[in-house]
């Protein structure tokens, strides 16, 4: 089952390190962002990537993207402490024409991650100041914070939001991740799930909501479940020495349920669950393809489209954005 | 034979005499260290806390003013409402163990409540509005 290599993008003469990838939820826009401090817009033109629009304003790097589920909305974390919220306000709904509308401060440290929950209502906020902020978008495009939250020991590097509930992960530099639910107007910590022995650096749930895998500085994948019985996250599965570096990037496809990694070690690995090997308390997922030198430097993020099965994109430190397809 | 008894415990006392020396003055500059070190951190406590009463007083003064004109979201209203709970029962006792972690509830809360005010704090220094 081989990956091909269906599309590239690089930045010319001097690439700079590209952090992130986030596709649109039509599945034809490609966002990136990294250390040119700036977010492009990529699109299809006749079966060439091209730039669409290149978002500026930020200080310092820009580490994460993410769009709002309704495609509307960029929002971007930066380095510069602050994250920015661009609305497409092109009259032509085929047309993009980011503006730039709002921007969220508060955060003492670099943000490190931004993620939109399910309805596009709330936004979440992390950074090395410890600290997870939850945003609420009013009218006009002004954001309210809900929420300071705290209990991470050290930077958090990553924020998730569930597939359906209002449900927040998080991954830390503190090698726990944890859970965040609204009970009864105040953010708690609903659960700590430890198991990591380095940083966490991304999470990613299934299309159900009821597991997750984390990746870490450690070199290993941990599959949780939740036992709705218990009310509990338990560990299922343990995944160690398929990458001799740290796994900086993990995503779950909502459309085939495969999971695709990017490693400190150029490479990038596809994994599915091995049905015929799994119980209810333990299951195993097994890498299917592992992909060498897919960048010639470590991969930061890999990323699934949300439209088209079995198309993925990657970015690196090398400076490139690639499109793979997986061949089954 | 006892003036050469006393020659040869000569380094023996002399250690002994020292080492108890050597204790009671430790104890006595371990003292003043840690007084000074005790002053200075409880100086530093009682005036975070201050800063944090004092903002809070002058807020709740500000909301009462200006209820009418409703510029205040009610969550805001909510969390400096809990805010200055959080305050009211902060006491430094120094024999209880959640001190440190009831002060960081209460930074927690403060910044999120300036927030929701629309106001920014800098360093815990200066107020900006």
């Amino acid at each position: 089952m081989p990956l091909e290599l269906i599309g590239s993008i690089s930045d010319g003469l001097c690439p700079e390190r590209i952090w992130h990838v986030a596709w649109h939820p039509s599945g034809d826009i490609l966002a990136s962002c990294g250390n040119d401090k700036q977010i492009q817009i990529w699109a299809k033109e006749q079966n060439k990537w091209v730039l669409a629009q290149s978002l500026e304003g930020h200080e310092q790097t820009v580490r994460r993207i993410a769009w709002s589920p309704n495609g509307k909305y960029l929002a971007a974390a930066s380095f510069d402490v602050t994250t920015s919220i661009w609305e497409n306000t092109s009259s032509d709904p085929q047309d993009i024409e980011f503006t730039h509308v709002s921007s969220l401060e508060g955060h003492n440290y670099e943000v490190k991650s931004v993620a939109w929950d399910s309805t596009g209502t709330l936004l979440a906020t992390c950074s090395r100041d410890k600290s997870i902020w939850i945003w609420e978008m009013q009218e006009d495009n002004e954001f309210e914070c809900l929420s300071i939250n705290s209990g991470h020991s050290q930077d958090i590097k990553c924020v998730a939001w569930h597939p359906t509930l209002e449900l927040l992960a998080s991954g830390s530099y503190d090698d726990t991740i944890k859970f965040w639910k609204d009970i009864d107007g105040d953010w708690e910590c609903l659960y700590t799930l430890s198991g990591h022995t380095s940083t966490v650096w991304d999470i990613s749930f299934n299309s159900t909501g009821d597991r997750l895998v984390s990746c870490s500085d450690d070199r290993s994948l941990l599959f949780w479940k939740y036992f709705e019985g218990a009310d509990k996250w338990k560990n299922v599965c343990k995944l160690v020495d398929h990458s001799s570096r740290p796994i900086f990037s993990i995503d779950w496809s909502h459309l085939n349920d495969k999971i695709c990694t990017g490693s400190g070690d150029d490479s990038i690995s596809i994994l599915e669950q091995d049905k015929s090997a799994s119980t209810a308390d333990s299951e195993q997922y097994k890498v299917t393809i592992k992909h060498e030198k897919a960048h010639n430097s470590d991969v930061n993020c890999t990323r699934w489209n949300p439209k088209y099965p079995n198309i993925f994109a990657s970015c690196g430190d090398d400076g490139t954005i690639k499109i793979w397809k997986v061949i089954e | 034979m006892d003036e050469f008894d006393q020659a040869l415990n000569i380094e023996s006392d002399t250690y002994i005499s020292s080492k108890e020396e050597g204790i009671s003055d430790g104890k006595r500059l371990g003292y003043i260290d840690g007084y000074q070190l005790g002053f200075e951190k409880g100086t530093e406590l009682g005036q975070e806390i201050g800063y944090y009463q004092s903002c809070v007083s002058v807020w709740n003064n500000l909301v009462n003013i200006y209820k009418s004109t409703q510029k205040f979201t009610p969550r805001s209203l909510q969390n400096l409402e809990k805010l200055t709970k959080l305050l009211d029962n902060y006491h430094l006792n120094f024999n209880d163990e959640n001190i440190m972690s009831s002060l960081n509830e209460i930074r927690v809360k403060f910044k999120l409540t300036s927030t929701q005010l629309g106001l920014q704090t800098k360093e815990q220094n200066e107020l900006s509005f």
